[in-house]
């Protein structure tokens, strides 16, 4: 067993998180087990961070007790894993847009109590500042299928980021356009993204996600 | 870092909140759909009967017209945009325009005509409005269902059952006749054939396929509409892609 980042672990050759609540599985993913403790294997296919992981990202600042904004939770595969990684003393505030997943969502938030559903467009931040006060967000993850996907992000940082903390980005070409060329649109993106950011990182998620890139980035300034 | 008691209470608030909502999101919009299918089948006969008016009294003035185009849309279009036979001078009906054997018309009696092609015409704006509206809608409140069945023909399947639960606790061998109540009746009353199909028969897929096969395809389909119908109501999960393989594989079966 190696670890790879405060509690991401490489166990017999597979990234894994400790399962917070043991024998639950929560996407179909495996189980194993390793000197008595339960770990869940991460799916490099369906969770982009895995597949940021497994493609060499360089820093990661989840640990125990961070807090999380994470916009595009969707129906929680990649927010259980964190929600391995931050244990019972963090918090995750998982915003999604879609009811259809909110639904599905709502039965993992019963049991990991470190996770916490707001139902709401990531592009109107004021929303949920009510819940966020008094909170210091430590990363903004962020995976949403939207043609304005910088710019959401953008204001999200600002509004919740210190200055000294990350923000990770899943961007999906198709989404931003379905016609132009792949690279044309990234390298459109990426200047978007210099205007407010330092790119840390960028990660072609090549075979995992197909026309993906994912972002380390720190507020410029 | 944070206060766990603070934490707690903001969890159950919000866990409360977002269930509410999602719940209300997914109790609500059969009426809504409803409404709007309705609407849509009822807005369709008020076209028809308006397009007729229209093609039967601008087809007192050109009615070589009224036989060339068979799109409605482009014969409001030119009822429209030409009017009288003489400003078809520019289009691929010119020909037809100077030798028409249509009687002449007053300004008054075209622009009468216009009023009523103007309404046809906008009444294909809201149609393709509301499409859109249940596209939307039954993507949310039936995602499996909506995306095999089609919006429409789902919505219109919704509008006679009347509610989602009654849908997804219907045995398929009935979904498979909705729409057919009538056809039913008749048999029972009259000995007449009995009825092969629903609504359900209204499906492209089913309209592709070989006419003796129908039967049989729409049995499949009604099976296979039936588990995406309890998916939807009593589970969770997408589960379109393995549904639609099972139809795909079917019908190709039944048409070898
Ligand atoms: C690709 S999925 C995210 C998958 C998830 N991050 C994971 O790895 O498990 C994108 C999600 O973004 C959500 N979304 C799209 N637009 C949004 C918006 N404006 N605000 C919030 N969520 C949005 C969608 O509902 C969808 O659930």
């Amino acid at each position: 067993m190696k670890k790879l980042f405060e509690e991401i672990f490489e166990v017999h050759g597979k990234i894994c998180t400790q399962n917070l609540i043991p024998g639950k599985r929560i996407y179909g993913e495996k189980l194993v087990q390793e000197k008595g403790i339960e770990y869940r294997e991460w799916d490099l296919f369906r969770s982009k961070l895995a597949g940021a992981i497994q493609k060499g990202l360089q820093q990661c600042p989840l640990q125990k007790g961070s807090v999380v904004l994470y916009l595009g939770i969707s129906e929680g595969t990649t927010a259980s894993h964190i929600s391995d990684i931050i244990g019972e003393t963090g918090i995750i505030f998982g915003v999604d847009l879609s009811q259809q997943t909110m639904k599905k969502l709502l039965t993992i938030c019963e049991s990991r109590t470190n996770i916490v559903p707001i139902l709401a467009d990531a592009n109107q931040p004021e929303k949920y500042q009510e819940y966020l006060e008094g909170f210091t967000v430590d990363l903004v993850y962020m995976d949403v299928s939207q043609k304005n996907q910088v710019e959401i992000l953008a204001k999200n940082v600002e509004k919740y980021l210190p200055k000294d903390k990350l923000a990770f980005l899943c961007l999906k070409a198709k989404s931003i356009s379905s016609t132009e060329d792949v690279n044309k649109v990234f390298e459109t993106a990426e200047k978007q993204l210099k205007e407010k950011f330092n790119i840390l990182q960028t990660l072609d998620l090549n075979p995992f996600d197909k026309d993906h890139r994912f972002y380390a980035l720190k507020q410029k300034g | 870092m944070h206060k766990p008691t603070k934490l707690d209470l903001l969890r159950k608030q919000l866990l409360q909140k977002t269930r509410e909502q999602v719940q209300e999101h997914f109790e609500s919009p059969e009426a809504s759909i409803i409404q709007a299918v309705n609407t849509l089948q009822d807005l369709d006969s008020v076209f028809n009967l308006l397009l007729e008016h229209t093609r039967t009294w601008y087809g007192l003035h050109f009615p070589e017209l009224e036989r060339s185009v068979k799109s409605n849309d482009t014969y409001l279009k030119h009822v429209l945009e030409q009017g009288f036979r003489e400003n078809f001078a520019s289009t691929e009906f010119s020909e037809l325009a100077k030798k028409s054997m249509g009687s002449a018309m007053k300004k008054q009696d075209l622009e009468q005509i216009q009023n009523l092609a103007k309404i046809a015409q906008s009444m294909r704006t809201q149609r393709e409005q509301l499409i859109a509206y249940l596209e939307q809608e039954m993507k949310t409140a039936f995602p499996n269902f909506s995306i095999l069945c089609g919006a429409v023909l789902g919505a219109k399947i919704l509008a006679l059952i009347g509610s989602k639960k009654r849908l997804a606790e219907m045995p398929a061998s009935t979904l498979q006749l909705v729409g057919a109540e009538k056809a039913l009746f008749q048999h029972l009353k009259t000995g007449s054939k009995p009825p092969k199909h629903g609504l359900i028969f209204q499906h492209p897929l089913i309209q592709k396929c070989k006419r003796k096969m129908r039967g049989k395809l729409a049995r499949t389909l009604a099976a296979k509409l039936s588990i995406a119908l309890k998916e939807d109501y009593f589970g969770n999960q997408n589960i379109v892609a393995d549904l639609q393989k099972k139809i795909d594989a079917r019908v190709a079966q039944l048409n070898q």
